[in-house]
């Protein structure tokens, strides 16, 4: 028995490397142990007591007892510190579009830097990156990449901008947060796009470094934010700081069937964004096609993204778009003063750019934006 | 005399409407389990043990020998069924569009199944006693022949399910005649007998008109939609329809159409994923010089065919996986699917796409696979080795073969690295040319036999043949195709691959089914990935020789060596069931139209071999050498059916006669059957001579088969299948039997 028992040891130790195997490029898969030494010291956190920490990044407020993590898998208390278990490690490094975020008002066809790691404090289920969302750092591959690397890699691939995207960034904002303040001393622009349930005092923090920022707006009910285990109410109060802020803010809401596609709700949500936010935030209404555990719901019938649009408009918004319908009119950017398209999109592809410095050029009207 | 033949009467129907009922529900569940028939095992299993449960505490429920308990019985069976299958197609959909995951399914399965599996198990011993009763024949005869006439009313259940049910009538119309008929033999039964309160025979009178009423008045059909329409709320159901491939379906929602198979949306019109499509036919098609012939398997109404038609596509001709989807795309068409089936370019094929592979003799510049990843057997049919080497001969020169599998654009998850590894590597053994194109959500992987269909196609090259054909793509502009052909971001493709698995997709090795579950659990249950990765990470053989060693070293030591020999016997037989049904579904993709004449001739095979001994058996002297040779015979057994199956069943598909090889399954499935029914009474023979009560002797023998052939359900589909392959299942159960071959022996006298 002793015997069988040692075989089935080594077999599972055998496998376990296996399983590791050798990674590309930079890419490491995270040891036991081996995290200690490039761990940082987490930011906004407070301690309960002698065996007891809180988070205070994000609205979840996780207690977090001696050894164990948060709800995003990224922060652990060791020793009586909290620890960002992800800082410097990313897991995707790509250069795309600033349209795939969507930014639409911020340098149109320029190139990003895209930089994603490991966690999430949402749980949606139709998360398109939950390979990397749902995840902890210890089961997925990693690069090592300081904020210097980030910056000198956005450098060498000459883009201006670097967008902290794929994951939420609340799940790691001491990464982003030290890239932001190293970035700006180079010139770069630094975007992220959230789900925006960030607590107030943070996020007032990270803005003084951030140029532009997406907020995925899940829905404007509780039953909407259920699909992602989350609340609306925190999503708001950081809107309104965001609004308030210098920062370019855009707006996304995936019209998903049956979750958040019911149009009143989608009414009182452009109402709000009108009363608190103003009548010139983009709001960019995009398809769902199914995804990660919502497998088996229907694409987005155009009609209900027509809809909405229609409803946006009528509460006032002037700029409102539609994603994810590729060759749709309403991918394209229209001058809310003479109806005339400044910005001719399809898809990410930038057909072409009718703006003169920032100005219709039918009449004139200053539309609001980065576009320098 | 009439009362004995109406008793006859009600164990056929009693053997048809469990069968029946078994397959029906086991299909309305294998929907909810995204249509994977690795779940077919566990769904045996649950039954098994829950009609195991219900014939072992029988006697404790209801009075076994009474006439008006079995009719009850069977009056309830007839109410609880329609029940379990609203059950089973409504079952873990508390979010609505949620895969549901395998936990929950696997829980849900098994509640479901309670109640007609246990009542099923119940009328076993009741119609035993019944028939004893009835009988002037001995025991062991009258039992022997109420199993016969039950597996008569199986066969029947498994040929009128196969051919009649699924053609002609919805999951509730099928329930509602199990249900009739249930009851109609209820009431006549308890008519007949003296001693049966009439109030008894009224009731199961009232329950057949009921059932009559409901499927007269289409009340079946009203829930047989209400089911559905909980399916997608919000959403018109339109059509929800069993082909012997698939369950399809259609809603209707915003003036969007949208076609599912197995509850997974296939076709949306007439406004398809548009980035997807047009990303994948021009990205694609463009790889090709001079694209004139394509083969479009799978998705291609509803936009993709479209976009192919904007190349210069003289002939195009359409499959899909089940040919059900085309027939349901025509009869809800958008303006967009009208354009393209009636474009005089454009051929429908009324057959599922590999059969029609094999059968065309035309040759295509490019073959465009366009449905998901290989997730169950199915699907994978269209990514094995075979499939390639066919789809390499029906290729012109300089032709291509498109196909897309999950990825992402910024990380490649283990899971997404496997499964293109895999794919990757059966590619590269047929066509020595391919490239790989990463998308936001998928990868867009491009075979060829000719180099210059993919080494001369660079960003300049595919750009210049858009502008060259005049296309007009929403998605793919050049600035995209530029985006997309980033020879950085095929790198960082490649190299995230290194140090995976390339395992190559075989028919009877379904590597690609594997790693598709292993993707499939990634998001639904990641918890079950580590299981699976270390189930999958040992030889097969070893886990297989570790269980039997563990189990027959128990039987051994307990001095209950038979009963580790039956129940070897009895994973074997699983093993078997599941190895034809699973080379069955490898060739032909349709076996839960089959599965109900496979099992019920893989039931007669074995019910047969169990009648060939009984009948010798009292002419025997020596029970333990005969007993010693049909553990030999189930050990070549294994070895012979692999043979069969490895060998013989493939080369009569290759020959494409459908008909010849249906038949040779048939056989198959009976032999195999055979050959693990013919020990059970030897066993019997050989335990009741250590044991003073024959009744509990047989059942802790038919409790140990039982055992057997549920932990062979649990794990030879989800596990052995895609890791060992259908050969490797064999030589387990060879192996298994060989060693408890060898205990026997060394038992020896103590037997």
């Amino acid at each position: 028995m002793k015997i069988m028992t040692a075989i089935l040891v080594q077999l599972s130790l055998l496998w376990s490397l296996s399983a590791s195997g050798p990674s590309p490029d930079t890419m490491t898969t995270a040891t036991p142990g081996a995290s200690e030494h490039s761990m940082a010291e987490a930011m906004f956190y407070q301690v309960i007591d002698d065996r007891t920490l809180q988070c205070l990044i994000c609205f979840r407020e996780c207690i977090i007892p001696e050894g164990e993590r948060g709800f995003c898998r990224n922060k652990e208390h060791i020793d009586g510190v909290l620890y960002s278990l992800v800082h410097s490690r990313p897991s995707a490094v790509q250069v795309d579009p600033i349209e795939k975020e969507p930014q639409f008002h911020n340098l149109p066809g320029s190139r990003i830097l895209c930089v994603g790691t490991a966690g999430c404090n949402y749980a949606c289920r139709h998360c398109h990156n939950w390979h990397l969302s749902q995840q902890s750092i210890d089961d997925i591959r990693y690069m090592n990449m300081t904020p210097d690397h980030l910056v000198a890699e956005a450098m060498m691939r000459e883009v201006r901008t670097i967008s902290f995207t794929y994951n939420d960034p609340i799940s790691m904002y001491e990464y982003v947060y030290d890239t932001a303040r190293l970035a700006a001393q180079h010139g770069l622009n630094i975007l992220w796009h959230s789900n925006g349930s960030m607590n107030p005092e943070p996020l007032r923090e990270l803005l003084k470094y951030t140029h532009a920022v997406t907020i995925d707006l899940k829905g404007f009910s509780s039953h909407a934010y259920q699909n992602s285990r989350a609340s609306l109410e925190p999503v708001l109060e950081a809107l309104k700081i965001i609004g308030e802020s210098d920062v370019w803010l855009e707006i996304v809401n995936l019209v998903i069937p049956t979750i958040n596609d019911d149009p009143e709700e989608i009414r009182a949500m452009c109402r709000w964004i009108s009363e608190h936010l103003g009548n010139e935030v983009p709001l960019h209404f995009t398809r769902f096609v199914p995804a990660y555990r919502l497998t088996h719901l229907p694409r987005t019938p155009v009609e209900t993204l027509e809809q909405a649009y229609a409803i946006a408009r009528e509460e006032g918004l002037s700029y409102v778009t539609i994603g994810n319908v590729p060759g749709h009119q309403y991918n394209s950017t229209f001058c809310p003063s003479c109806d005339s398209r400044v910005i001719h999109r399809t898809h990410f592809t930038v057909i072409e750019n009718l703006l003169i410095d920032g100005a219709c050029r039918e009449c004139g009207h200053a539309v609001p934006g980065i576009w320098k | 005399m009439m009362r004995r033949n109406l008793t006859a009467a009600a164990v056929i129907f009693m053997g048809f409407s469990g069968f029946t009922a078994q397959l029906l529900l086991l299909r309305e569940l294998v929907s909810s389990f995204l249509g994977s028939e690795l779940t077919i095992g566990f769904i045996f299993a649950a039954w098994l043990l829950w009609e195991a449960a219900g014939a072992r505490l029988a006697g404790k429920i209801v009075h076994t020998g009474s006439v008006t308990s079995f009719a009850l019985l069977q009056v309830l069976f007839a109410l609880v069924v329609p029940l379990s299958v609203y059950a089973a197609r409504t079952a873990g959909t508390f979010t609505p569009g949620e895969a549901a995951d395998f936990g929950r399914t696997a829980l849900f399965s098994l509640l479901i199944l309670l109640p007609p599996g246990f009542l099923h198990g119940n009328l076993f011993p009741c119609s035993c006693a019944l028939f004893l009763k009835t009988s002037k024949k001995p025991s062991e005869t009258a039992v022997g022949n109420v199993y016969i006439l039950e597996i008569i009313g199986t066969l029947a259940g498994g040929i009128l399910f196969t051919f009649l049910f699924i053609p002609l009538a919805h999951g509730f119309r099928t329930a509602m005649i199990i249900s009739l008929i249930n009851c109609l033999v209820s009431s006549v039964l308890l008519l007949y007998s003296t001693k049966a309160p009439l109030r008894a025979a009224a009731a199961a009178a009232a329950g057949a008109v009921l059932s009559l009423g409901v499927i007269i008045g289409g009340f079946d059909t009203y829930l047989h939609m209400h089911a559905a329409g909980r399916l997608w709320p919000g959403s018109e159901v339109l059509e929800y329809r069993n082909s012997p491939y698939s369950t399809a379906a259609v809603t209707l929602r915003g003036g969007e159409y949208t076609w599912f198979s197995d509850r997974v949306p296939v076709i949306t019109s007439p406004n398809p994923d548009t980035a997807e499509t047009e990303g994948f036919a021009h990205l694609g098609l463009l790889h090709h010089p001079d694209p004139s012939s394509v083969l479009i398997i799978g998705s291609g109404a509803g936009g993709l065919l479209s976009e192919v038609l904007k190349h210069p596509v003289t002939r195009a001709d359409y499959a899909e996986l089940d040919p059900l989807l085309i027939e349901l795309v025509k009869q809800h068409q958008t303006e967009l699917i009208q354009s393209e089936l009636e474009d005089p370019r454009v051929r429908t094929v009324n057959s599922d796409g590999r059969l029609f592979t094999l059968r065309s003799d035309a040759f295509y510049d490019a073959v465009i696979i366009g449905v998901p990843y290989p997730m169950d057997l199915q699907t994978n049919r269209l990514y094995t080795l075979e499939f390639f080497s066919l789809l390499k001969q029906r290729l012109a020169p300089k032709g291509i073969v498109l196909l897309s599998m999950p990825g992402s654009s910024g990380y490649l998850s283990e899971e997404m690295a496997d499964i293109n590894s895999m794919i990757i590597h059966t590619l590269e053994q047929v066509f020595p040319y391919r490239k790989s194109i990463p998308g936001d959500s998928s990868v867009l992987h491009i075979a060829s036999g000719d180099a210059r269909s993919i080494e001369a196609a660079d960003t300049e090259e595919l750009t210049a043949r858009l502008a060259a054909r005049s296309i007009e793509s929403s998605a793919v502009t050049p600035w995209y195709i530029s985006y997309r052909n980033d020879p950085e971001r095929i790198r960082w493709f490649e190299n995230s691959l290194e140090g995976h698995e390339a395992r190559t997709n075989r028919d009877f090795t379904p590597a690609g089914v594997h790693y598709g579950t292993a993707y499939w659990l990634s998001m639904v249950s990641p918890g079950l990935l580590s299981p699976l990765r270390f189930f999958s990470s040992l030889p097969g053989l070893l886990l297989l020789g570790l269980a039997a060693a563990g189990m027959l070293m128990y039987a051994f030591l307990r001095s209950r060596v038979v009963h580790g020999c039956v129940a070897a016997t009895g994973f074997s037989s699983m093993l078997f069931d599941l190895a034809v049904l699973y080379a069955f579904q490898a060739l032909f993709g349709y076996v839960f139209s089959w599965i109900g004449v496979l099992a019920a001739c893989f039931m007669a095979g074995a019910a047969f071999g169990g009648w060939f001994t009984t009948r010798r058996l009292k002419h025997m002297t020596a029970i333990k050498r005969w007993f010693f040779f049909s553990e030999l015979w189930v050990t070549a057994a294994a070895l012979l059916l692999g043979a069969v199956i490895m060998f013989l069943l493939p080369a009569a598909a290759w020959m494409g006669r459908e008909l010849l090889l249906q038949l040779l399954f048939l056989l198959t499935a009976a032999a195999a059957g055979f050959s693990t029914g013919l020990q059970f009474p030897l066993a019997e023979g050989l335990v009741k001579h250590h044991s003073t009560d024959r009744s509990t002797s047989a059942g802790s023998l038919y409790a140990a088969d039982l055992a057997g052939g549920c932990a062979a359900g649990l794990i030879g589909g989800a596990v052995l299948l895609p890791v060992i392959g259908i050969w490797g299942i064999c030589i387990s159960a060879m192996v298994l039997k060989l060693f408890s071959l060898v205990m026997f022996c060394a038992a020896g006298r103590n037997i």
